[in-house]
């Protein structure tokens, strides 16, 4: 069994808090097998901004729990390399393993000749172009494309949500000169895709008692549901425009939403989609909860007709993936979807949901108005969706390679010598330590005289270190 | 009527030539639909080597097949001025670059016309395999200099497959072209290789009762033997197939690339001679252009047989398409697209990557069911016609040509001095008064980066400068000893201030509020007559506040803060700065180390957005310069590096250095060149000075000294002379320092600091003499 530091974001399924978001759903995703198979973890969790608010919490909390050593750190601390490398040295692990692409970042700055998987949970350059958009600023790019330079040149194997993005990756690896004559045959990739979350311990806490129906809106309703942030991007133009036209035609359709802003993220989509519904006729039928905590979800889900996620035409939708979805046909939630990453396309070809084209109000309008007339179809289809889920997106079948990875990590071909070959910085670093050595050197004939600077020398020689002994 | 240029290589299909070539047919593949369009063409191809006869002109210019057809040599190709005047006088709405290596031209030529290149298969995964073939990496960089001034220089991009698009949205998300502009355009489309709509006809037996006997299985290999080519697999599982069938046989024509691919067809030949079955294998080696589909019409099966790499998984394969044109059915790897989707429609064969038992277990069976091979082929010629036409698959580009348009992000980079006038866009009026604006704005900023890229460009290209091996901040005098740092060491904030009344407040509110909280802050006043020191000691109590009576100068102000300091680290800041959260913690975390004595800050422009210092550079005749100075700050700098000096304006040091190094030097006060001195002096001790990105100042330059008065050309220079005359010896300033000197007075220095400068080496002059005894008497006593 392998020693693995596994580096993840906050909060975690299990920890049942306000806004769980994807990140920690998928260090869930890459804990939760690891540990069944008996490998000693240690995780080291950032706390997401949005949830870590609260002014108890400690800068550091760890807790150990059978195989598993678990430490909960503000980003503050993440950010102190020298603290990671501290945990680094002291658990000596026999890989690492970055689950999404921030700490995916962190593990790539640790000085450690140990191998490093690194997850891009979502292409970041396609996030940062549609997090620029909504910003209006370009600054997003350049510094996300620090962090992913930095993943891409350390890494030994890289996984990706979907085929889309293992392509756009190996486009970039190219990129880097890490397609090069070592590495030829290699496979850098491997696509994990989202999972549905084993989370029993939630879904035994679920309220029994409605907390929709007869509370928010009537119990005859036909509930269009939100679930999660509000992200870049979510195209919440279309989805105004097209709620706007299904509820002038029936009465009984309401827009629940649970989630809301992403703090530090996307702090604008959802406002914008607020200040839209203020002057909205039908605004009293648009149901926002905002963020409500994890198990209560579950509650919304299950009283909800159908779940609808829309995107805007981007290469972040293109190239990545939607938990939400996962977490709906999972809760046999039937789905509407707009037709553009892997995910959905995966609906559609298997009839596990209903899609329509990105940013076509008017073909979201008739997919909504044929599922509201339509219930006997939407159930065929979450059933189909949920035994389809099980069977090939669990945490356990989804990250089969990193399991067999684990196993017997090994460094990419090109990284298998400390030095890169190629690397302009190797003549420098011998400087420095060369320098160093000489430095050290005059101290200890100052400090110590020549014989014990004759034993220091010894013990720093290879193969005449014994002789000192 | 819309015109085209189109950029390609030749020969083209048509040509009369012995070997056909993915990158002609791939222009011709282009060119054709929008030529039946009635797009007006001129082709400018770049000729592939040694398939034209030697006595060729280096320029052809013929008019056939509806369009102008520059056949051109390589010398021809590259000569910007003649693509430029080509160019000018055609005037063309859109320009095409088919195959990445057609896009040298473009890199010259000023136009304003959008431009789609087509990347004809993954150029990096072509040169991954290249440097696999041959054991060297150095194609790679070749590879992707091509590469990336395409993707830089493009508006719109076709691939071959939709893999290669998604790798291509990769690469230009590295390239920063994934930005808010682009945001929902659609880069990269997938133009899949086709075949040609007329169908081949067996006109002469080139086989079958010549070279093999009738009743053979033919299992043929046409074309090249390329770096993917999986000749082991090929072997085995042919060997395997003829020991079980007396019938099977491989025909082969085609062989090495000269130029690409010189090892793999030759070490295939080797295993064939070693054979025992070798008189099965016909290697028949290049035959004529016009005699290959007669082999087509006279095998049973078309082989293609990958490696598992990614030029295989991005790319497509002409051969298979050529093959179905002759009715030959396929059995090819499934590895790219085209050979992944050819057996799902039931119209050629699979078999597993790598895999020589199921190769030749699949031989074996298709040679027991010829009929139903047969009809493969036909089904496969058939789906060709209807899916993979040059008509079909450049719909998306034949669209385009419409009516081109630029990449979003290209929009306001449109080139002025092209002579594409007839392209307009909408927002151009706009576009331009903006630009004149912004023009206006920054004219100042730009004169400024100008000369600030020519001293920078001096400095890579001189060997003296800081960097250089002969510096003496590189000299290895190692006498410093390490100095560790305790853990959350007390760090003392010095702040020298005089008549800071307009800028204190913003300073010490960021001191006090900051997140590092282990700090003392000791305030110098240098005989401010504003009122500042009534201000502090108000409004600040907590800070310990010392007022000289009169002004003493920043540097003996520093020294007298750095006498009150008492902890191990002190972090020195200007009147006019303002620190942000987190910057203490990171000079820390970079002072850990024992060897870095001092750490600096990115310091920014009160926008926060430009870049103000991010380490410094000194050079030969002592003027400094600051990297990333007045650059937008989109984390260029976002490393921490060895830096000649950083910046006086925010900057930390170890306490335990002023005991190795002593402390500011007085002779340059009033200020400039203290903070450079003390780091020259730290560096030559042994100690690193490090630029840390994450630590991040804000500061409005000298409101003390005032930057650019006639005060700062007189100290600034001073200071100057002084540093060198202190650090340097007589010989470097007769011969080096005097050179550059002379230089920088002639070329680079405005007139009005002439004065300025005189009255410096003036007040100086009397350090040369002591320069000169003090080197004569080191000789004499060495």
């Amino acid at each position: 069994m392998s020693k693995v530091l596994l580096l993840g974001l906050n909060p975690l399924p299990t920890q049942n808090d306000i806004c769980t978001l994807a990140p920690g759903k998928r260090t869930w995703q890459f804990l939760n097998p690891l540990l069944k198979n008996g490998h000693r973890v240690c995780l080291i969790c950032s706390r997401h901004l949005a949830a870590q608010q609260k002014s108890d919490q400690k800068l550091v909390n760890a807790e150990e729990h059978g195989n598993l050593i678990y430490y909960s750190v503000t980003q503050s601390v993440f950010e102190n390399i020298h603290w990671l490398q501290r945990i680094h040295d002291h658990f000596e692990p026999d890989c690492i393993v970055g689950a999404t692409v921030y700490p995916s970042y962190m593990a790539a700055q640790l000085n450690s000749d140990r191998p490093l998987w690194a997850d891009l949970f979502g292409h970041i350059m396609a996030e940062a172009q549609t997090k620029s958009k909504v910003f209006t600023d370009n600054y997003y790019v350049a510094r996300l494309w620090n962090q992913e330079k930095a993943i891409l040149d350390r890494a030994d194997v890289l996984s990706v949500v979907s085929q889309p993005q293992e392509y756009a990756t190996i486009g970039e690896l190219g990129a880097r000169f890490r397609l090069n004559r070592l590495t030829t045959g290699y496979q850098f990739t491997h696509v994990i895709p989202c999972s549905i979350s084993n989370t029993t311990t939630i879904e035994k806490t679920v309220p029994e008692k409605s907390l929709v129906r007869g509370v928010h809106v009537p119990e005859n309703a036909f509930i269009i549901l939100w679930s999660g942030g509000y992200n870049t991007w979510t195209d919440v133009t279309t989805l105004f425009s097209a709620l706007e036209e299904v509820f002038s035609r029936f009465s009984n359709v309401y827009f629940v939403s649970t989630g809301g802003e992403i703090t530090s993220h996307d702090e604008i989509t959802y406002k914008q989609f607020l200040k839209q519904i203020q002057n909205s006729r039908y605004r009293s039928r648009f149901v926002m909860r905002g963020w409500i905590p994890f198990n209560e979800v579950a509650a919304y889900v299950r009283e909800s007709n159908v779940g609808i996620n829309i995107d805007l035409f981007s290469y972040e939708g293109i190239l990545g993936s939607r938990n939400r979805l996962m977490d709906w046909m999972h809760s046999k939630l039937p789905i509407i979807t707009s037709e553009l990453c892997e995910l959905s396309k995966v609906i559609k070809k298997h009839s596990l949901g209903i899609t329509f084209q990105p940013e076509n109000t008017s073909e979201l309008v008739d997919v909504l108005c044929q599922t509201i007339t339509n219930s006997v179809m939407l159930e065929s289809f979450a059933e189909k969706a949920f035994d389809y889920c099980n069977r090939y997106y669990s945490a356990d079948a989804t990250t089969k390679p990193l399991q067999e990875w684990v196993v017997s990590p090994e460094k990419a071909p090109d990284h298998v010598d400390y030095f890169r070959p190629d690397s302009f910085s190797v003549p420098e670093t011998f400087q420095h330590l060369f320098r160093h050595y000489k430095a050290s050197i005059v101290n200890n004939i100052r400090s110590g005289g020549l014989v014990h600077t004759a034993q220091w020398i010894l013990a720093r020689t290879p193969g005449l270190r014994r002789l000192t002994r | 009527m819309t015109r085209l240029l189109v950029f390609g290589l030749c020969p083209l299909p048509f040509e009369n030539t012995s070997k056909n070539f993915g990158p002609g047919i791939r222009a011709w593949q282009f060119i054709k639909p929008v030529l039946d369009q009635g797009v007006e063409v001129i082709l400018l191809a770049n000729r592939i080597p040694f398939i034209y006869p030697d006595e060729t002109p280096d320029e052809v210019v013929t008019d056939s097949h509806g369009f102008r057809f520059y056949n051109m040599a390589d010398t021809v190709f590259r000569n910007s001025s003649r693509i430029q005047s080509i160019h000018d006088h055609f005037k063309p709405d859109a320009i095409l670059a088919a195959t990445l290596f057609a896009c040298v031209p473009l890199s010259g030529l000023k136009t304003a016309c959008p431009v789609w290149i087509d990347l004809f298969g993954h150029v990096m995964a072509e040169a991954q395999a290249k440097a696999f073939c041959y054991q060297d990496n150095s194609f790679l960089e070749h590879f992707l200099n091509h590469q990336l001034t395409a993707l830089q220089r493009g508006d719109i991009f076709s691939t071959v497959s939709n893999a290669q698009a998604h790798a291509t949205i990769g690469e230009l998300g590295l390239l920063k072209r994934l930005t808010a502009e682009t945001t929902g355009y659609n880069f990269c489309h997938t133009i899949p290789c086709a075949m040609e709509p007329e169908l081949y006809r067996h006109d002469k037996t080139v086989l079958r009762g010549v070279d093999i006997p009738e009743s053979a299985f033919v299992v043929l290999w046409s074309g090249g033997y390329n770096t993917w080519t999986d000749t082991e697999t090929l072997f085995s599982g042919l060997e395997s197939a003829m020991a079980q069938n007396p019938d099977v046989w491989f025909v082969s024509t085609g062989g090495q690339i000269d130029g690409h691919d010189e090892i793999t067809y030759p070490a295939f030949c080797k295993k064939v001679r070693n054979s025992k079955y070798s008189e099965r294998f016909v290697l028949k080696g290049w035959v004529p252009k016009h005699d290959v589909h007669n082999y087509y019409f006279e095998s049973n099966i078309g082989i293609n047989i990958d490696k598992y790499m990614y030029e295989g998984l991005f790319g497509s394969k002409n051969r298979i398409l050529d093959w179905m044109r002759a009715g030959l059915p396929s059995l090819v790897g499934e590895l790219c697209e085209l050979s992944v989707e050819l057996p799902l429609h039931g119209v050629a064969y699979g078999y597993p990557l790598g895999d020589a038992c199921a190769l030749s277990a699949k031989i074996l069976e298709l040679a027991n069911n010829r009929d139903s091979v047969k009809a493969t082929g036909l089904k496969a010629q058939k789906y060709g016609l209807e899916n993979l036409t040059f008509d079909k698959t450049t719909l998306i580009f034949q669209n385009w040509i419409k009516s081109p348009v630029k990449a979003p992000d290209k929009m306001i980079c449109i080139n002025e001095s092209s002579g594409c006038d007839n392209v307009r866009h909408p927002n151009n009026q706009l576009v331009l008064q903006l630009e004149h604006e912004l023009k206006q704005k920054n004219g100042h900023i730009q004169d400024l980066e100008k000369y600030i890229h020519h001293l920078e460009t001096e400095f890579h290209k001189s060997k003296t400068s800081m960097q250089g091996a002969d510096l003496p901040a590189n000299r290895p005098a190692i006498t410093g000893q390490p100095l560790p740092l305790s853990k959350n060491p007390l760090v003392s904030i010095v702040i020298v201030t005089w008549n800071a009344m307009e800028d204190i407040d913003t300073c010490l509110q960021s001191v006090i509020s900051h997140d590092y909280l282990n700090t003392e802050c000791i305030i110098v006043d240098n005989g401010s007559s504003d009122g500042t020191p009534n201000h502090i000691s108000d409004n600040y109590p907590q800070l310990v506040l010392h007022r000289n009576e009169n002004n003493k100068g920043f540097t003996h102000g520093v020294n007298q803060g750095l006498s009150k300091a008492g902890g191990e680290v002190v972090f020195l800041l200007n009147q006019d700065a303002a620190v942000k959260p987190g910057l203490l913690q990171e000079l820390v975390n970079v002072l850990s180390d024992e060897w870095v004595g001092i750490a600096g800050c990115k310091i920014l422009h009160p926008d926060e957005k430009t870049l103000q210092h991010a380490g410094g550079i000194l050079h030969k005749n002592g003027l400094t310069d600051h990297f990333g100075a007045n650059e937008m700050d989109e984390g260029q700098w976002d490393e921490n590096k060895d830096v000649c000096y950083v910046t006086g304006a925010a900057f930390a040091f170890k306490t335990g250095l002023l005991f190795e190094i002593g402390g500011f030097d007085p002779r340059f006060s009033p200020a400039y060149y203290e903070e450079l001195d003390f780091c020259y002096r730290a560096i030559q001790s042994g100690y690193r000075v490090v630029y840390c990105h994450k630590a991040v100042a804000i500061h409005r330059e000298s409101t003390s000294t005032g930057k650019f008065s006639s005060r700062f050309y007189y100290l600034y220079p001073r200071n100057r002379l002084k540093f060198i005359l202190k650090h340097f010896s007589f010989k470097y300033l007769l011969g080096t320092f005097r050179r550059f000197e002379w230089r920088w007075i002639r070329q680079h220095m405005p007139r009005e600091q002439l004065i300025p400068l005189i009255r410096a080496y003036t007040c100086v002059s009397h350090r040369f003499v002591w320069a000169f005894f003090r080197d004569f008497k080191r000789k004499v006593i060495s």
